[in-house]
């Protein structure tokens, strides 16, 4: 009891002192909590991995980090709500770079992504993998695409989020071996899931994450990895093929999870805040989160990142443009 | 199975469970009781300290705030007619007039056993059945979810309402308002009229209070009785706690309540406030025309809060044997299992079984500690209720800008307010927002399934159902003759109501409840 209540006196003491200190370094950032908008609703990967960072960028800001979901139009409103913001610097977005690139080439957007966002960090990249159920009766991408040929517009393939999740990846499939197959939306990975293990749909891409334990039970198997680098953070897809390897290099999208804030932003806040996501990289309990979870890193600060957007959203647009014609 | 059931008692020794379980539950039933706080926003707000604790104690806790929650959603659903959550939207329809009759304490304590009793069902059919669940989850793709939803809707709109005209004239406003928004199949934004707040569709929140708080505070206004309790009360008292005798009458219609809610847990993207609905719909079907129902019986808060608790068990099993959640709250649960370095899907009962089925044994605790923290919290509302309207009803308007608020902001707000307005007149004019609601909450599933279906059946639509989807064709066809059927019925009793009437037909008196009559 005495303890606690010299602790309590000594608190009160320190706050004496912190209180005028931190009146006169008013200008410094940040100085009261920053919150981070998700464009979608929570439970998702992107969720997992924004709890896992808001708490230990909060340690490194010394201000609270506090998440807020907007979901809704696939993502467009989650980014419009960030944008419609204060661009004081403590409303920040954790979003794709599909949301980035390829949305606002697809749906009505009320704002210039290339112009209006800044990048503050790329945490990590996903690949998407091909699967199919177990007993399906091809083993290689080779084989599906002959099966798909032999009955065309026949095969059930699913797809998620309407130019979202694993819909380019698909396209750029479907364009790449010339198969005409039956596309079916489904509204989340879960539900491709069930698509796949039902024998609803015949294939689907997906990532790693939901499917892993059905790869090891050996309810689902793996035909490929989109893009030129194999799957190096988990031993149970380390065999795949990559899509470059299989002869489809343009097949190669790869779901970015990225940072941004509003280009309007003070310039001392954006730099603290792109420091800040370097020193979360190299954090030890940010790093064994990560390793709980099974996600790798693919740390990109946002100024290399940023020099890259302009170009990849134009090499989104002639995909987006073909799919349209046909 | 029972080595593993004996293995999963020993986590159970561990008192703090307990514990964890006591603080969400008391959480939860603040955030429900709270409109416009949802069960979904305290589980993600409060995810954070559940990402620290052991798997054994962030999971129950969470799942702790969410049994909380939607029973703390019954409390205003009850007394008021403005359900916290959408899970207790079906128990507004019968709670406000229980209240009204002076008899909230026994609406409460009824949606508390009921919740209870129909959870634990599920969970022990869970825990029993894991393996069978899992195989018919599997089983039930989307031609054999658009049919179960249209047979729930004939069945909901069976006993809706006298008038059925009006019944469907509210619930395809319901599906014309779940349609606003992004098209699902093609993105482009549809009927917004250019408005922002509208693009991503109506949320769900503003429309709840809008529907429902808005109209109560209007009504509130309307009726001159100082008190929304209308019996004289000398003082506050707590009231006339439920009789074992009244809670054992319930009793089939709890039964049939937690099978409808168990089978609607197995249907992917359902959830509780349709097995509310389900199971509300089939006990006043059971009880017949000349029952209680729509004149405030306690079987009709019984039906909904033991169906919505029943869907519990059930929804987790696709999350833990296949790694796929089944709505938002399943979600976010898997998420606290990844984040712990669990991977929910088919090898989780391998690798740690002990472990899972001490999760679910933990969620049967977690109803018992439930029933105690509910009897306790729910004597102050009853006194609460009694206070008079002009403290209450400014109390109500702020806690229902607050909801809105806790959502969006000011266009979200004049959207609660507009459709407020619109559901107030509705009301007056006679309609049953009842249907509208359960179509609106339906809608998105409805479009989604059906395109689903239409992709796969390639155009052939019969042969698809009828060959391929046997059971989803059989539903269907079922559904189809019935809502002819009652249509042809209703016609038919409308011309014969219009010839002039036949005297003798006497209504039940609705002065006398029936509990006092039949009590011996």
């Amino acid at each position: 009891m005495r303890q606690l209540l010299r602790t309590a006196i000594g608190l009160a003491v320190a706050a004496l002192f912190v209180v005028p200190s931190a009146e006169l370094r008013a200008q410094e950032y940040p100085e009261r909590p920053i919150t981070v908008v998700l464009p979608m609703g929570p439970g998702g990967s992107h969720d997992i991995h924004a709890r896992g960072i808001t708490s230990v960028l909060s340690d490194v800001l010394g201000q609270p980090v506090i998440m807020r979901f907007v979901p809704g139009a696939g993502g467009v409103q989650g980014t419009e709500a960030v944008l419609a913001a204060d661009p004081d610097g403590y409303t920040i977005l954790f979003s794709s770079n599909g949301n980035d690139q390829v949305l606002p080439q697809t749906r009505e957007v009320t704002y210039n992504t290339l112009e209006d966002l800044t990048t503050l960090a790329r945490i990590n990249m996903a690949q998407p993998i091909l699967v199919a159920a177990a007993d399906a009766p091809y083993d290689s991408v080779e084989e599906f695409v002959a099966y798909a040929k032999e009955r065309p517009a026949e095969v059930n393939f699913g797809v998620v989020g309407l130019w979202g999740a694993t819909y380019v990846a698909t396209i750029q499939f479907l364009q790449a071996t010339g198969i005409d197959v039956n596309l079916i939306p489904h509204r989340g990975g879960g539900d491709a899931v069930q698509g796949v293990l039902s024998g609803q749909d015949q294939i689907t891409w997906l990532y790693t994450s939901p499917v892993k334990s059905h790869v090891v039970a050996r309810t689902m198997k793996v035909l490929a990895v989109a893009g030129d680098e194999q799957v190096t953070h988990d031993p149970a897809f380390s065999d795949v093929p990559t899509m470059a390897a299989l002869g489809y290099p343009e097949v190669n999208f790869t779901l970015e999870r990225v940072f941004f804030a509003p280009s309007a932003m003070p310039a001392d806040a954006l730099a603290r805040l792109r420091e800040a996501f370097k020193e979360i990289i190299d954090h030890p309990s940010f790093k064994a989160y990560m390793g709980r979870i099974g996600e790798p890193l693919h740390f990109m600060s946002g100024e290399e990142y940023d020099a890259l957007r302009a170009e990849r959203f134009e090499s989104y647009s002639a995909l987006i443009e073909s799919s349209k014609r046909n | 199975m029972l080595d593993v059931l004996f293995a999963a008692l020993a986590y159970l020794a561990d008192p703090l469970i307990y514990l964890y379980i006591l603080l969400g539950v008391l959480v939860g039933i603040v955030f429900g009781a709270l409109p416009g706080l949802s069960t979904i926003l305290a589980v993600s707000i409060l995810l954070p300290i559940s990402f620290a604790l052991d798997p054994i104690h962030g999971i129950p806790f969470l799942i702790g705030i969410y049994k909380g929650g939607i029973y703390g959603g019954s409390i205003p659903a009850i007394l008021l007619g403005i359900p916290g959550t959408a899970a207790s939207i079906v128990s507004a329809i019968e709670g406000p007039l229980l209240t009204r009759a002076g008899k909230a304490r026994k609406a409460l304590e009824m949606a508390l056993y009921s919740s209870a009793i129909g959870d634990i069902i599920s969970d022990i059919v869970t825990i029993v059945l894991i393996g069978a669940v899992a195989a018919v989850v599997l089983m039930i793709g989307p031609p054999e979810v658009f049919a179960i939803i249209v047979f729930s809707l004939v069945l909901i709109a069976s006993v809706s309402g006298d008038s059925g005209v009006k019944g469907a004239i509210a619930a395809c406003l319901g599906l014309a308002l779940g349609l606003i928004g992004s098209d699902p199949a093609t993105g482009v934004t549809r009927m917004t009229f250019g408005l922002d707040v509208l693009a991503g569709g109506i949320p769900l929140i503003p429309l709840v209070i809008g529907l429902f708080a808005v109209p109560e505070i209007l009504a509130s206004f309307e009726r001159r009785a100082g008190r929304f309790v209308e019996t004289s009360v000398a003082g506050a008292t707590d009231g006339e706690p439920l009789r074992p005798w009244e809670l054992w009458r319930s009793a089939r219609t709890i039964m049939r309540s937690s099978a409808i809610g168990v089978g609607i847990g197995m249907v992917p993207g359902l959830g509780q406030a349709t097995a509310g609905f389900v199971g509300y719909s089939a006990a006043k079907r059971a009880a017949g025309p000349q029952s209680d129902f729509g004149k405030g019986t306690l079987d009709g808060i019984a039906a909904p809060e033991a169906a919505n608790n029943a869907v519990n068990g059930p929804t987790l099993v696709p999350l833990l044997t296949l790694g796929i959640p089944g709505d938002a709250v399943t979600a976010i649960l898997l998420g606290a299992f990844i984040a712990h370095g669990l991977r929910p899907g088919p090898l989780l009962l391998e690798e740690s079984g002990p472990l899972v089925y001490a999760i679910l044994l933990s969620i049967i605790i977690a109803n018992l500690i439930f029933v105690v923290v509910g009897y306790i919290v729910l004597k102050p509302f009853v006194r609460l209720i009694q206070l008079r309207k002009a403290a209450l009803v400014p109390i109500i308007m702020a806690l229902s800008v607050l909801g809105v608020l806790s959502v969006g902001g000011v266009p979200e707000l004049l959207l609660a307010l507009v459709i407020g307005t619109g559901g107030y007149l509705m009301r007056r004019a006679g309609f049953d927002l009842a249907p509208l609601i359960i179509a609106f909450i339906l809608a998105d599933s409805i479009e989604f399934t059906l395109s689903q279906s239409l992709l796969y059946a390639r155009g052939d639509l019969a042969a698809y159902f009828f060959t391929e989807r046997p059971a989803a064709g059989a539903l269907l066809s079922v559904a189809l003759v019935w809502a002819a059927y009652l249509t042809v019925s209703r016609v038919r009793r409308s011309m014969r109501a219009s010839r002039p009437r036949e005297p003798g037909r006497v209504t039940a008196s609705p002065d006398i409840p029936t509990e006092e009559r039949k009590k011996p």
